[in-house]
């Protein structure tokens, strides 16, 4: 009696490599808008989060030169009003990020949107506010980059 | 004698309508999936007072072993919600009618085949609205079918926690944490636990109605109840498909499916793909129009119930009826007529009137008001919003505890392509022998135009290799435009099966060493 047994090897699926690629850098912009088209003192878009409570802004963070954010990051996103030097939010998020691997994006880790929420405030008292957003990412074998944009918050 | 079975009943739903259509191919496999699962249905009822909130309905069935005394539910919600007895019957119909269903259809050539191709047709006593100096404001109470219910706002989850637990709500030490990000946003929160004279098996879904500017789970507050890989399945009508805001969305890689096993791994592939997504993203399942109630609600002559001096002709004409069978239905009707002893539930139920009960304290009046209120009333408004609504979007993903940092939101977006189907179809290009019918050799087509060849026509686990990525495009959605693709792997996962196929054809080189690799193990086993 003879059995024949065929096989095949295993395609290697090629990833996008996102791992030390170059220097460490981050973007931070509002949700809908593309990084670094945000103009200082342009209108950075608030209102009431979709599912209710404390006002928020949406934005996006995108990152490069960090290690395996696949497998764990945390992103910070801080805001201040630069006028009176008040913070009016700090949030962190623990997630995993995407390494993305089509468009503008490629080669970089994203994610989906990020929501700033102004604990404490109402719509009214945060209109027309200059402020300060810095999103901090961070791996976890110590590696961290920032960035920043300036905006005034304007209703959503 | 006629019988009738609430059991066989419950087995009939979960089987998926499928409808066939004769044609010049049979189906050998049209697989639903498996559907256990976390389940949460959202009624979104549009703005129409240019406040920026619409009407948001929210119903979850709610799952719980153990002593009634140590059942506690709490969720945050945006405003003061009313709160309703829900009905699990439409839990059931509506994930029957939607779930994903794998069809693989196989096209012989060689020998005639004849057969058919599928399609899925597819009692609280609290003070009200007042702060007991404690910070935490009792905003309302009440009771709801058999919770005491409680709407609470809270300054600090510290003392909401130990406002919770001195009035005898079981909720475990620690919750302050998970609380904190809705106490910080100024949300409500809505309690529930049983009712002194309740028990376990009286839980049922809750139902509540508040404005919202859109749908949210909130998944932060569920992570201290969680198990690994929860799946969860999103029910959301509304005026247009619903996806996911804030988190990834993920269209799975049909490769991964294992067609020829029966399409059983649908959910693995789902939560690998998620994995991959970061753990934040959810599948559609199903978008399509709601197309009205999936409810059957016959019409009943509830004069003449109250007028019915026997109890078993009573229960007979509800059982009989043709009525969606629930839980909360099954659990009405033997409280209301108590099956005598000894006599299983079901074995009562198929039979009613096969059986003689004590009626001595039989009321009709009052029987026929609580099966009003407590099922037809319930059902009723769950059809009036499934009516309601012009569509129906199912979403689904696994998470575990760690990934529950954000909450997802589902918005509408009118500019995507709307229609997603539950069906999903490859072809099995056969070529059989024919003396034996045996399929000599096998080609998998799959529904994006990629054809996999099945080496030696039954080496299906050769055809796990290809099954990563599980995600074949990850995507980021918003309530306008198309998706913004984030991870697109439809090229490489083409040339993959290229390169599959071109592997699997080039036999002399592997399948040399294999054959006297079995002709050692038979030696072995001759010798030994």
């Amino acid at each position: 009696m003879f059995w024949f047994f065929f096989a095949c090897a295993g395609p290697e699926v090629a990833r996008p490599a996102c791992d030390d690629v170059g220097d460490r850098a981050a973007a931070v912009a509002p949700a809908g808008v593309a990084y670094d088209d945000l103009a200082e003192g342009d209108p950075l878009p608030y209102g009431t989060p979709p599912q209710g409570g404390s006002p928020y802004s949406p934005f996006h963070v995108r990152t490069s030169g960090l290690v395996d954010l696949g497998e764990g990051a945390s992103v910070r996103l801080v805001a201040e009003d630069i006028d009176g030097d008040v913070l009016l939010g700090d949030t962190t998020y623990e997630l995993r990020m995407v390494c993305a691997n089509v468009g503008d994006d490629a080669g970089s880790w994203v994610g989906s949107d990020l929501h700033q929420r102004f604990d404490g405030y109402d719509l009214d008292g945060l209109e027309g506010r200059e402020v300060r957003i810095t999103a901090t990412v961070a791996d976890r074998v110590g590696g961290s980059v920032s960035d920043s944009l300036i905006g005034v918050l304007t209703r959503m | 004698m006629r019988t009738f079975s609430l059991s066989l009943a419950a087995l009939a739903l979960l089987a998926p309508d499928v409808a066939l259509a004769c044609g010049g191919m049979f189906c050998d496999a049209a697989a639903p999936v498996d559907q256990a699962a976390e389940r949460i249905f959202f009624f979104f009822e549009p703005d129409t007072d240019d406040d920026g909130l619409g009407l948001l309905t929210t119903e979850v069935q709610i799952s719980y072993v153990g002593e009634s005394a140590g059942f506690a539910w709490v969720v945050p919600v945006p405003a003061e919600p009313d709160i309703f007895l829900s009905n699990d019957a439409m839990f059931t119909a509506v994930a029957n009618n939607t779930t994903p269903v794998y069809a693989l259809v196989t096209q012989a050539t060689g020998s005639l085949q004849l057969g058919c191709a599928t399609e899925n047709a597819l009692s609280g006593d609290f003070d009200s609205a007042e702060d007991g100096g404690n910070g935490v404001s009792v905003v309302s109470s009440e009771a709801v079918g058999p919770y005491d219910t409680v709407t609470l706002q809270a300054e600090n989850a510290d003392r909401l926690v130990t406002w919770l637990q001195d009035e005898g709500y079981a909720v475990p030490d620690g919750l302050e944490l998970s609380l904190a990000p809705y106490v910080a946003a100024g949300q409500y929160f809505v309690a529930l636990k049983l009712q002194s004279d309740k028990e376990s098996g009286d839980i049922a879904p809750i139902g509540m109605t508040y404005p919202a500017a859109a749908a949210s789970i909130p998944i932060q507050l569920t992570a201290i109840a969680a198990v690994d890989d929860m799946p969860i399945e999103v029910f959301v009508y509304g005026p247009a498909r619903a996806v996911p805001d804030n988190y990834l969305h993920v269209q799975i890689n049909d490769a991964a499916i294992n067609w020829y096993d029966g399409a059983d791994n649908y959910r693995d592939v789902v939560g690998n793909a998620v994995d991959e997504a970061g753990g934040q993203a959810f599948a559609t399942d199903f978008s399509g129009t709601a197309a009205g109630s999936v409810l059957s609600l016959p019409s009943l002559d509830l004069d003449q119930m109250r007028g019915q001096p026997a109890p078993t002709s009573w229960l007979e004409t509800i059982v009989f009826s043709g009525i969606t069978a629930s839980t909360q239905l099954t659990n009405l009707m033997l409280e209301l007529v108590p099956p005598p002893d000894g006599v299983d539930p079901l074995d009562f139920l198929s039979c009613p009137t096969c059986y003689d009960v004590d009626s001595a304290d039989w009321d009709p009046q009052v029987a026929t008001d609580r099966f009003e209120a407590d099922v037809l009333d319930v059902m009723e408004g769950q059809q009036d919003r499934m009516e309601a609504a012009p569509w129906l979007t199912r979403l689904f993903t696994t998470m575990d505890a760690a990934e529950m940092t954000a909450d997802p939101v589902f918005v509408f977006n009118r500019d995507v392509e709307q229609e997603i189907s539950a069906t999903r179809t490859a072809t099995s290009v056969e070529r059989q022998s024919a003396f034996s019918g045996e399929a000599l050799s096998r080609t998998l087509v799959l529904a994006d135009a990629r054809s996999i060849v099945v080496p030696d026509a039954s080496d299906f686990d050769a055809l796990t290799t290809l099954a990563s990525p599980a995600a074949l495009v990850i995507e980021d959605y918003s309530s306008k435009g198309e998706p913004e693709a984030v991870a697109d792997f439809t090229e490489a996962a083409a040339a993959d099966a290229e390169a599959f196929n071109a592997g699997c054809s080039d036999t002399a080189a592997v399948g040399v060493p294999v054959l006297l690799l079995a002709a050692g193990i038979l030696r072995r086993r001759r010798t030994g």
